[in-house]
């Protein structure tokens, strides 16, 4: 029998005793020394009676619980472990979950870390849009609508905006001259600041600030603008959003609890996957807007013109002149009008101006001026 | 007089496995395998300190820890629903308030049975540590210093009024000169007032928490004065314009030391010696901004990393200078303790540093 050299505690007093132990099919013995070198006592630790501190990292740690509810303690070098295993290679103790898990070799670690990323951004951009379009499509368009309106409200208090009325009214009756069918009641929002931007919100209200549409200067653009955000509601984009933004941060909490790094990580992962998605519904929209050009033989060189003035704006520029494209949330602008000329090419119509269109435009021009 | 030192044997690697598997199976498991994962890191930290060439170990049972979870994600739920449930501004804003003065009101609780449960646990050399305070006491302190609190700021705030009533007594408005500057004044009164009061109320937790913690027949003891504490936060905040910023490093260098510095050894009821933290400065400096880049520039991904280099830090400078008889040592009796006070420490993310 092989002697190995340890630390021994009796779970009684706190106080240490070296110690030398063997081991055989049966139990461990453990001869204890006191102060003066000599043996004070021999213990037999039965197998099935000891417990492995599986997290211990650089030692084997033994404990057993005895009769009287003590728990005595054993520290010793990890090459005993082979001597467990050769002697006795039935215990239990020797190989638990934790054991083996600390036993896998960095690389395979690596290999596991990489292939989780990327299984959580898969399921980011694939499963999640599936189950939120399952949920959208059960909410009835009625309940859609009447969400929208509150929201819009909800924002234009919030935010003050000034809303314009007749002009309003003037960017509704051009966007009518369109002869869009849709189950949406659409009013557009002209409200007067001097950001470069549009947005849509569920139900039809389309909102185009006054910045943006002084840069306008073709009914074109203007078509492309509204057949561009009209896409946004027609697809309900801006619902999946919300849905999706309510049940993310429900899941997230539910699965991270309080802890930072897996929040950390799940937020990561998650940012990336909804900008992808993001720049889908995006590219989505241009679409739309581009086949409603083609439904009333606009000339697309319209969608090219709005993007051009989307570039002239610094701020845009900027954000998308350093951007990886993977961090963006409009593709970059480069990137749709490649993708739009391209469009232009395969899908060749007639196209002519519209007298009433532009003469609407025009119109609203002069009153936004 | 001996100097027992702590020391570490986690590595990032095995730590990172932990975490690892805490995200595959928390996500897989929809959330019920945290309080495993919870304890299983626990464990791994605990069993990798060593003191006096004995490893520490922690002998909580997840499934202990998984009823105060239930409640906890029975009441997000609750709180979650409500938010999207509810309309209407005021009932959302009574919702809140109810449960914010919950809070207020469990802290104590919180705080107590967390140590409790915490202590109960550790174990080193086959003896539990105990937490002997009672929730009471916990209670009474916080009750105190809310009040002091409150009236310190009450007579300021009194006594602004009436100081700018006597100036104009015919109108009620406080708006001359004179009643501005006095305005002004009992505003920095109060700035300079709350800070002194906050470490006041601070360093008698710290006392009770401390003088109440127990090992067999050694205990501890806190000597540390608030006023002294509020001079570090004092000038760590004022010098910090001077120095951009580098004085606060100061600060917390010396709030630290001020923590573990202060607490004395006792045995027996004797003092026997005193806990020592000693480093240098810049060596303090350059390791929390390598930390704060490890983090930054992994994306959050080496935060296990972090943790063990946090742990390695304190525990190379950390020491225990006494003379400790430890054949004297037996188990302090104590009744078992329920895990609920911890489990909504851990869920609410306070962190009042047991370990």
């Amino acid at each position: 029998m092989n002697v190995f050299v340890a630390k021994y505690n009796d779970g009684e007093h706190a106080r240490v005793f070296q110690a030398k132990i063997k081991a055989n099919f049966q139990h461990i013995i453990i001869d204890v020394y006191d102060n003066e070198d000599f043996i004070k006592e021999i213990v037999y630790w039965q197998h099935s009676d000891i417990q492995k501190d599986e997290f211990a990292e650089g030692v084997l740690k033994l404990n057993f619980t005895k009769l009287n509810g003590k728990v005595a303690s054993l520290e010793t070098d990890l090459t005993f472990v082979d001597e467990l295993k050769r002697v006795c290679p039935d215990v239990a103790y020797i190989g638990g979950f934790y054991t083996k898990l600390f036993s896998i070799p960095q690389k395979i670690i690596v290999v596991l870390t990489v292939s989780l990323i990327a299984f959580f951004v898969l399921a980011w951009s694939t499963i999640l849009p599936i189950a939120i379009n399952t949920i959208v499509s059960f909410v009835p368009i009625k309940k859609e609508i009447e969400m929208g309106d509150k929201y819009f409200s909800q924002i234009t208090e919030m935010s003050n905006f000034k809303i314009d009325t007749l002009k309003s009214n003037q960017l509704t009756l051009f966007y009518k001259e369109l002869h869009v069918k849709s189950p949406y009641p659409v009013k557009i929002w002209f409200v007067d600041n001097e950001v470069v931007n549009a947005f849509a919100l569920p139900g039809g209200n389309i909102v185009v600030f006054n910045g943006l549409l002084k840069k306008l200067n073709k009914s074109e653009q203007l078509v492309a603008l509204l057949g561009h955000e009209y896409g946004h509601v027609a697809k309900r984009h801006s619902m999946q959003q919300m849905i999706g933004q309510m049940g993310i941060s429900a899941l997230l909490s539910l699965f991270s609890g309080t802890d930072t790094f897996t929040s950390t990580v799940l937020k990561q992962v998650g940012n990336i996957g909804e900008l992808a998605q993001t720049r889908e519904k995006e590219a989505e929209s241009d679409e739309f807007a581009f086949q409603l050009m083609k439904e009333e033989h606009l000339n697309p060189q319209g969608i090219i013109d709005l993007f051009d003035k989307l570039n002239e704006d610094k701020e845009v520029k900027k954000v998308s002149g350093y951007m990886p494209s993977f961090l963006l949330t409009h593709p970059k602008i480069e990137e749709r009008v490649k993708v739009t000329k391209l469009k232009i090419k395969h899908e060749t119509y007639t196209f002519q101006s519209n007298v009433k269109l532009d003469s609407i435009f025009n119109e609203i021009k002069t009153i936004a001026e | 007089m001996e100097k027992y030192k702590l020391h570490f044997y986690g590595s990032f690697q095995g730590f990172f496995k932990l975490y690892l598997v805490k995200v595959f199976l928390t996500i897989l498991t929809l959330g019920l395998y945290y309080p495993w994962a919870r304890v299983a890191i626990l464990k791994y930290k605990y069993a990798n300190s060593e003191f006096d060439g004995t490893r520490f170990s922690f002998t909580g049972d997840p499934k202990e820890i998984f009823k105060g979870y239930i409640v906890i994600w029975a009441l997000g739920i609750c709180y979650f629903c409500s938010k999207y449930v509810i309309t209407g501004n005021q009932i959302i804003a009574i919702v809140g308030g109810i449960a914010g003065l919950l809070l207020v009101l469990l802290y104590p609780w919180m705080l107590v049975s967390s140590y409790r449960y915490r202590l109960s646990r550790t174990i080193w050399r086959g003896l539990s540590f105990v937490y002997t305070g009672l929730i009471s006491t916990m209670y009474k302190i916080l009750v105190k210093w809310v009040l002091i609190f409150l009236v310190t700021i009450g007579v300021i705030i009194g006594a602004f009024f009436v100081i700018s009533k006597a100036q104009n007594p015919s109108s009620l408005d406080a708006f001359s000169t004179l009643s501005s500057v006095i305005g002004i004044l009992s505003f920095i009164l109060i700035i300079l007032i709350y800070p002194i009061l906050y470490a006041v109320f601070q360093v008698s937790i710290y006392k009770e928490l401390v003088s109440n913690i127990r090992y067999g027949n050694v205990t501890f003891e806190y000597k540390g004065e608030a006023l002294e504490l509020f001079k570090y936060r004092f000038f760590g905040f004022l010098g910090s314009f001077l120095t951009f910023g580098l004085s606060i490093f100061w600060m917390y260098k010396k709030e630290q030391e001020f923590k573990l510095d202060n607490t004395l050894v006792l045995q027996n009821g004797e003092r026997i010696g005193k806990l020592e933290l000693y480093y240098n400065y810049w060596h303090f400096v350059s390791f929390h901004i390598a930390n704060f880049f490890i983090i930054l520039f992994s994306l959050g991904f080496a935060t296990p990393w972090v943790v063990v280099r946090n742990v390695k830090f304190y525990f190379k400078y950390l020491s225990i200078n006494a003379n400790i008889d430890f054949e004297s040592i037996e188990q302090y009796q104590q009744d078992g303790y329920a895990a609920y006070g911890d489990t909504f420490v851990d869920a609410l993310a306070f962190d009042f540093g047991v370990f």
